[in-house]
């Protein structure tokens, strides 16, 4: 397939734009398992977030043609993936968004060095929605604050507070999965 | 704390983006199937369309063809009524003219017939169609007819009449005869007086007679 499309993503991109379904699986090929490590991210159940990695591909397909070549296809394609993962949240999900900040996170925990062997797609399943979409949205995507604001419909105050709410709660949940892995070794 | 949070944030950063998850299904069947679709029903609307146009069309072919019929049929019965009008008046004439003729008929007199005859049939073309007119208003006078039908007069007793008008009260009624009870008991005192008349009723009383 490589030396049929000479590995050029030019090439690739016309055909794209082109409707060609062998263009079609080729770019599917290439990017369906990171797209769906992305859906993943926000959605917590594998065939709900396989879901909607169907769907993000069939408007990636249909509007191809609305790409400007100004920036990565791969990057173009993969915020079509979050958007409809976020409406996918929002049409199936009741979100809440509390403004303000609980005291007890900002008791300060002890310094620890992060251990590096944890499951990072544990602690964000642990998430309420809100504070994962705004987590991801900020530090997966690297959106700003106002960005984010606008693509979920909410200040940037609550953004800035969801975030720092989200951060907090991943501290704790990293903290005790680390116990947890701890008693495990203990016991064995 | 911070430094803690950053390296925290960054490593789920970095795991979630070095992660590739391999689809527990086959998916690129189910796109290409929500590919058709749109398609499917483009398609679908597009039958839809065709049997709604049929259907439009025929039904108005089929009252057009409806109405088309009874206007044959109407100018059938015209027709007919002139045709037969000519026919009948035609044969009268020729008759007519045939009866007239004189044995030791000439030419002219043939001549003078024919022009006869064709202001005749003028005069028919005309009748037939003062009677095609009144063809046409003849039926409507038989569907009134055939829809208010006469009401049969059934006796009602006297006693159960409640009221009546004033033709009913215009009915012959015999008049009843009152007798005088004083001129009734002297005619039959005078019997033998009485003599009466046999063309009137005027009787001559001869009270002195004894």
């Amino acid at each position: 397939m490589k030396l049929l499309f000479g590995n050029k993503k030019e090439d690739l991109l016309s055909r794209l734009k082109k409707q060609d379904p062998a263009a079609q699986k080729v770019f599917y090929e290439q990017n369906v398992k990171k797209f769906l490590s992305v859906g993943k991210s926000y959605i917590s159940d594998l065939y709900q977030a396989e879901d909607c990695v169907i769907k993000a591909f069939c408007k990636i397909f249909k509007h191809i043609e609305s790409f400007r070549g100004e920036g990565n296809l791969e990057g173009w394609a993969r915020r079509i993936v979050v958007n409809e993962c976020l409406n996918f949240i929002k049409s199936h999900k009741t979100v809440f968004y509390i403004d303000d900040i609980n005291p007890s996170f900002m008791i300060e925990a002890p310094e620890e060095e992060v251990v590096f062997d944890f499951n990072a797609q544990d602690l964000l399943d642990q998430l309420p929605d809100a504070y994962r979409m705004v987590f991801n949205l900020y530090v997966l995507e690297g959106y700003s604050h106002q960005e984010i604001a606008d693509t979920l419909k909410i200040s940037t105050a609550v953004s800035k507070t969801q975030l720092f709410r989200a951060k907090e709660k991943l501290r704790v949940l990293y903290l005790q999965q680390q116990k947890t892995m701890k008693n495990g070794h203990i016991q064995r | 704390m911070d430094t803690f949070r950053d390296n925290l944030e960054h490593q789920i950063k970095k795991q979630i983006e070095e992660r590739q998850i391999t689809p527990s299904r086959d998916l690129w069947s189910e796109i290409e199937l929500q590919k058709e679709k749109p398609h499917s029903k483009f398609r679908m609307n597009w039958i839809l369309m065709a049997a709604c146009m049929v259907l439009i069309f025929g039904l108005g072919f089929i009252i057009f063809s409806n109405s088309s019929e009874k206007n044959n049929a109407q100018n059938i019965t015209i027709s007919k009524v002139k045709d037969t009008s000519l026919q009948e008046k035609t044969s009268e004439r020729i008759d007519q003219n045939a009866i007239s003729e004189p044995v030791y008929a000439d030419k002219k007199i043939i001549r003078e017939n024919k022009e006869a005859s064709t202001k005749i049939i003028n005069e028919v073309q005309q009748t037939s169609k003062v009677l095609a007119e009144q063809a046409q208003k003849v039926p409507q006078k038989e569907e009134v007819q055939l829809v208010a039908p006469e009401i049969p007069k059934t006796p009602v007793p006297a006693d159960k009449v409640m009221a009546q008008t004033e033709d009913a009260s215009k009915a012959p009624v015999k008049r009843k005869k009152y007798v005088d009870p004083a001129t009734l008991l002297f005619s039959v005192e005078h019997k033998d007086v009485i003599e009466k008349t046999k063309e009137s009723n005027v009787a001559t009383v001869d009270l002195n007679r004894k």
